[in-house]
């Protein structure tokens, strides 16, 4: 039973500044390394190892926890930084006398790389960016060299800042962390909700940036019809463009999901449509 | 016809390398972060001195590799070296954009098989790492698995790049002029059609069919009205509140059954 | 005899459910209910939240063992959905096998490397005894292919010992 005395040793053995050090490492250095065999394995190591110095003195148990941490491992680093987070907490009960074998320790951390890295690659990746970037693509249309820095920033303030709260929360509160996250299904309306704001937004910049045309125009006798202004604008604008895009999307959908096909197959289509003269 | 210096060809291939060390999470490879096609354009743009020209072909690449994430890893395409090579070119040879958005497809490609054979060595590395620690060298674990791998991503990374822009970038400018005035109608039609591939994945990606009409309401929206891009941000924060308040009665958490 | 149309796919992946590549999988395969079969986690009421939790909105998620996910399988009792069947690594695989589990083809998406196995797809390690046991269940007709995300081109097993297990041809 913990007393007062050991209550205090406790927070002493790694203070906060120990943790924000193999946060920073672990930020720094995730996928510096990468190896088909390891991934972000080794860098997990890496970023534990002054902590885990302080942890364990005796060389042998030092040893064992440097190497079971250099081990396979993958996931999305920012909100997977509370992986290593929540294994260093485990290491620091393991380290004070605490039964807890190492396959918990390995378990736990290879259990929740999938299910972070399906909730950040989607928050990341598949809403911060496209969100923040369909802000600043017409000033790069523009010609504007600023936008080639401040959406980064912007995108690399918020994963920092996402990336040092999980690691702190998962030294902190452990396993339960993972339920404070992902409990209430609250997470799940966010990524609805983010999924909602970002289709919205790209469907308004497909409209600005996707600009095919048809210059065709039929004649009969004096009278010259224009098929774009004439007929397709009048039943929408933005009818070609559109079913550009849809047309990529169920090729993917339904026909093959290679994205570099996709493309090959657009050039190949926009240079014949374009050389006569049907688009434009 | 522009030229390009050596030192030029180096410093864009510098850009690369970094790209390739992988420093801090949220830089690394694909379309994301510090190395994305459009801060790689800036860096074309300052190097060669025309930053506009970069920046409206980067605005393209970025838009054609939106929504190219790695789910499980494997990365199709490299937009970091599809934009420096599109940029470099576009501004030194003067093609048109879409010619250079259409260079970056088979660019792109090229470009995935440089970290496979890093990452082989890489896994040497971490070996040579697993030792240290066996010998008790905790500190030469950061030199073999930080350092080492710096000094051999420049000559993965940098060096070939800034060969083949050295020496190849100014001479597919003779090679466009020799391509007859149809094609490069069509290499135009290119230009305004391959964004609509990156639009295509990035609805696939997020993937969830239910949701797709409110790609199309911001298509309209924005056709009919041609409102700024921050009044469409507005709007749609606006509809993903309406649309989370009206379904969240119907949402549930997921059944948690646990069996056995 | 068990039947198996519901089943619209077998996966074996290490990372269970990895965000976006179970959920291209749940779209290409259309199934809309997840059976996990691992004995380890079937005993582990932490991790087994976790990837009920973590699965796409208003996807269900069973954690069984091999016993169990047999019995139903035997008793007929999946007729309630389309199943895509979560196998963390090739043993508790091997285990259903045992006890008598035959689909047609088994999908081997991602297995992590360890000190027994060798990189044999760019996804996918194995050891020796993984590549025999999935030779047995080829032997007993059971289509197994490689396969990480739904744009690849699968790899059928026979490239794979071929090329790395060719003592066992």
């Amino acid at each position: 039973m913990a007393d007062v005395k050991d209550k205090k040793e406790e927070k002493e053995i790694l203070t906060k500044k120990d943790i924000t050090k193999s946060w920073f490492l672990w930020w720094l250095l995730a996928e510096t390394n990468h190896s088909f065999e390891r991934m972000e394995g080794v860098s997990f190591s890496l970023a534990l190892q002054p902590a885990l110095k302080k942890l364990y003195k005796k060389p042998a148990e030092l040893k064992a926890a440097l190497k079971r941490h250099t081990q396979f491992f993958n996931t999305s680093a920012n909100w997977g930084a509370v992986i290593p987070g929540i294994a260093l907490a485990m290491e620091k009960e393991k380290a004070l006398g605490n039964e807890i074998p190492d396959e918990a320790i390995v378990g736990t951390k290879t259990g929740l790389m999938g299910p972070i890295a399906g909730i950040g690659d989607t928050i990341d990746w598949g809403m911060w960016l496209p969100i923040i970037l369909s802000l600043f693509i017409p000033m790069a249309k523009q010609g504007n060299g600023w936008a080639g820095v401040l959406p980064f920033i912007i995108f690399l303030v918020i994963t920092m800042a996402e990336s040092y709260f999980l690691f702190h929360l998962g030294y902190k509160s452990g396993t339960a962390s993972v339920n404070k996250m992902l409990s209430g299904g609250a997470i799940h309306q966010f990524i609805t909700g983010a999924s909602v704001l970002g289709l919205f937004m790209m469907g308004g910049l497909a409209s600005s940036y996707v600009n095919v045309s048809t210059p065709l125009k039929i004649t009969a006798g004096a009278k010259v019809l224009s098929i774009q202004h004439g007929i397709l604008d009048a039943i929408a604008p933005g009818i070609l463009p559109l079913l550009v895009v849809t047309g990529v999307y169920f090729y993917l959908q339904k026909v093959d999901h290679n994205y570099t096909r996709a493309m090959l197959l657009i050039i190949a289509i926009a240079v014949i449509l374009g050389a006569f003269g049907i688009l434009k | 016809m522009g030229k390009i210096t050596f030192v030029q060809a180096c410093l864009i291939g510098m850009f690369y390398w970094l790209r390739g060390c992988r420093f801090g999470y949220t830089m690394p490879t694909g379309p994301v972060g510090l190395f994305s096609p459009l801060p790689a354009a800036l860096w074309v743009g300052i190097v060669l001195g025309n930053i506009p020209e970069a920046m409206i072909v980067g605005a393209g690449l970025q838009l054609m590799y939106l929504g190219l994430l790695a789910p499980g890893g494997a990365m199709p395409s490299d937009p970091t070296l599809a934009a420096l090579i599109s940029c470099t070119v576009a501004i030194v040879s003067h093609i048109s954009t879409g010619a250079a958005l259409a260079l970056a497809v088979p660019v792109g490609l090229l470009g995935v098989q440089i970290p496979n054979i890093e990452y082989i060595l890489n896994g040497f590395m971490a070996h040579k790492t697993d030792n240290d620690i066996d010998k008790g060298k905790y500190g030469r674990t950061y030199i073999d698995s930080v350092l080492y791998p710096t000094l051999y991503k420049i000559v993965l990374y940098a060096v070939p790049v800034a060969l083949v822009l050295y020496f190849g970038a100014s001479q597919v400018g003779p090679l466009i002029k020799m391509i007859p005035s149809q094609i490069t109608n069509g290499l135009n039609v290119v230009g305004q059609m391959l964004p609509a591939v990156g639009f295509a994945i990035i609805v696939q990606q997020i993937g969830r069919k239910s949701l797709l009409p409110y790609f199309l309401a911001g298509f309209f929206l924005q056709q009919y009205s041609h409102i700024s891009t921050i009044a469409i941000a507005l709007a749609g924060l606006f509809l993903a509140y309406l649309h989370i308040t009206f379904t969240s009665s119907k949402n549930k958490e997921n059944s948690s059954v646990k069996e056995g | 005899m068990a039947n198996y149309d519901n089943i619209k796919l077998i996966r074996v992946d290490e990372r269970l459910i990895h965000g976006q590549v179970v959920t291209q999988w749940l779209n290409k395969s259309e199934a809309n209910k997840i059976i996990i079969v691992d004995q380890f986690l079937s005993t582990n009421d932490f991790l087994s939240n976790v990837y009920v939790m973590a699965a796409p909105a208003g996807t269900d998620v069973l954690v069984l063992n091999p016993e169990d996910f047999m019995k139903k399988i035997n008793n007929n009792e999946l007729n309630a959905g389309k199943y895509l069947i979560l196998f963390k690594l090739i043993d508790n695989l091997k285990k259903c096998f045992d006890l008598g589990f035959s689909p047609s083809e088994i999908q081997i998406g991602n297995v992590g490397s360890s000190d027994d196995r060798k990189v044999v797809y760019q996804s996918v390690s194995l050891s020796e005894t993984e590549a025999k046991d999935l030779l047995e269940l080829q032997n007993k007709n059971i289509k197994v292919y490689f396969q990480q995300v739904p744009g690849e081109k699968p790899v059928d097993l026979n490239e794979i010992i071929k090329k790395h297990f060719s003592n066992l041809n």
